[in-house]
């Protein structure tokens, strides 16, 4: 007889399986905690920063033993997975010592940083106190634009050392960026950047609003055809986009049945924690929150995050029936931000969905009233943006690679067969 | 284990010197138990990346208890025997397997040498 006893897998293959049954089980997998709203650089974009001199918002920030009490808490419940974010991670002088304890807890943690404040003490702690995975996002490629971005001189200096004092020890870095106006022509120098020092490196061109409700980030947000130019010149994630839309855009008569508000995983697996212990289902939502320093993580799960997932939608919107949301992005979290409204259909998405299902010729069944389909109000817009990422198709932004060649496809526009089941364009 | 009888002859032939050898989890570790599987996150020291990562039932979990540099292999095949109900075969033949998958992945070394 043989007593089996352990198994090895691969740790994608450990994280799909136990998310799944997490999952079904609605057990606490993992929490996003913003350690502190504080950050050394005032970004343009941010939806979050506030000085590092906010005496408000470091007081307002939970101690390191409600830190440690909530650690507890969610060890209990099983969580598993922390991404702890800001702000800035290391505006806190005593953010190591909350990472410590919850490392001995035994959480698998990922840390979110733009890489200013890293010092060699910090980085030779994180090598003997690995972390699972540590991003660093970079804002630019050339001193002048990160600086233009951050707003503050001699930070792009102090965001390199830091990168490079990880790259030296080791660590599991990646870097990331996002692709604003100040900076869609450094994206591929900084991918570059990152090919050339070992580390995988993504970007997100979809800004939110503030979470203060400040609409600034929005000035700096690219055009709908921009960011489809960015996805067209990135072979990797036009193959990504073909292929999430191949199992997930609707057929007609199934997409857009659920009548549940919440399709993500927030609430279910998911959840976050913000600087003052407000618990809500994400950390782009806040309209809802359950303070976890008046109560305890079980009953803030079991009862207050149960009854936020599980809320209805109230009325029948284009995104109700949309059959490309998966090329989107809508959720409630973006109606909150943008529109105050939940379940209002953000329409920058709308149009950015759209577009990105005619470039990349892919079917849009028939949803409704749309105001991107043709006979919206819309609608000319949107061939506006077509005629814009046409114009602009031959400038190369990104020169990920040779798939320039993949934007011959635009020159098909009147062959762009789906759009709106036959849009006949 | 299942799927690895055919090496089990070798093995117990090595278990002959290995099971005096006591064993220690190189680096700190926690122990999680996630929806009724014991899962091992490493916490400190220089170990590599989390390419791969060990979850184990209750045998497994009682067995990784033990590996303090001071249980020997054949300490802890009696204690799994005593603990489990099985045969003093078995239960040698799949410690030793678990400690030579475990040492193999580098998470364990072998602490101090026993008189045997």
């Amino acid at each position: 007889m043989s007593i089996p006893m352990a198994v090895t897998q691969s740790y994608n293959d450990f994280s799909s399986n136990l998310h799944d049954r997490m999952q079904a089980e609605r057990v606490p997998a993992s929490v996003t905690i913003e350690i502190s709203r504080r950050c050394p650089l005032k970004c343009v974009h941010c939806y979050n920063n506030l000085p590092m001199g906010d005496v408000d918002a470091k007081r307002g920030e939970l101690t390191y033993s409600e830190h440690c009490r909530i650690l507890d808490e969610l060890a209990e419940a099983g969580c598993l997975w922390i991404l702890y974010t800001g702000g800035e991670i290391f505006a806190r002088k005593d953010f190591l010592d909350i990472y410590t304890y919850a490392k001995k807890k035994g959480f698998l943690i990922t840390l979110f940083t733009n890489g200013t404040l890293i010092t060699p003490q910090i980085a030779d702690y994180l090598v003997e106190w690995r972390p699972f995975s540590i991003e660093i996002t970079l804002y630019g490629r050339s001193r002048e634009t990160y600086e233009r971005l951050t707003g503050i001189p001699g930070s792009y200096d102090r965001c390199l050392r830091g990168i490079h004092l990880l790259v030296d020890r080791r660590l599991p870095l990646k870097l990331k960026s996002v692709a604003i106006s100040v900076n869609k022509r450094e994206v591929a120098d900084m991918k570059k950047f990152a090919d050339e020092l070992g580390v995988s490196f993504k970007f997100d061109a979809m800004m939110s609003p503030r979470i203060d409700c400040s609409q600034s980030p929005l000035k700096v947000r690219l055009q709908p055809w921009e960011i489809v130019k960015m996805d067209l010149e990135d072979e990797q994630r036009v193959g990504e986009w073909r292929s999430f839309a191949a199992r997930y855009n609707g057929p007609m008569e199934e997409a857009g049945q659920s009548d549940e508000l919440y399709q993500c995983g927030g609430g279910v697996a998911g959840f976050a924690i913000d600087p003052e212990g407000r618990m809500s289902i994400c950390v782009l939502s806040h309209v809802e929150w359950y303070d976890l320093r008046r109560g305890n993580f079980r009953e803030g799960w079991d009862h207050f995050l149960r009854h936020v997932r599980g809320k209805k939608i109230t009325r029948i919107t284009k995104c109700t029936t949309c059959k490309i949301k998966p090329m989107c992005g809508m959720c409630p979290a973006n109606g909150e931000l943008e529109n105050g409204d939940p379940e209002a259909p953000v329409d920058f998405l709308c149009h950015v969905a759209h577009l990105r299902a005619y470039a990349l010729e892919l079917p849009i069944p028939s949803h409704g009233d749309c105001q991107y389909c043709p006979e919206g109000a819309e609608y000319k817009a949107l061939m506006t943006s077509m005629d814009s990422l046409q114009k602009h198709g031959a400038e190369q932004w990104m020169d990920f690679s040779d798939s320039n060649q993949l934007l011959p496809i635009l020159n098909k526009r009147q062959k762009a067969a789906g759009g709106c089941s036959s849009c006949g364009l | 284990m299942p799927g690895v009888g055919a090496e089990m002859s070798d093995q117990h032939i090595e278990a002959v010197g290995i099971s005096a050898i006591r064993f220690a989890r190189k680096g700190e570790f926690a122990t999680r138990t996630i929806t009724g599987e014991v899962v091992i996150v490493p916490v400190r020291g220089r170990i590599g990346d989390l390419d791969a990562i060990y979850h184990f039932n209750d045998v497994g979990a009682f067995i990784w208890n033990l590996f303090d540099g001071k249980t020997s292999v054949h300490d802890i095949a009696q204690a799994v025997r005593e603990e489990f109900d099985v045969t003093l075969e078995d239960s040698e033949r799949d410690t030793l397997e678990f400690v030579v998958a475990l040492e193999s992945a580098g998470i364990i070394v072998p602490s101090i040498a026993m008189d045997s």
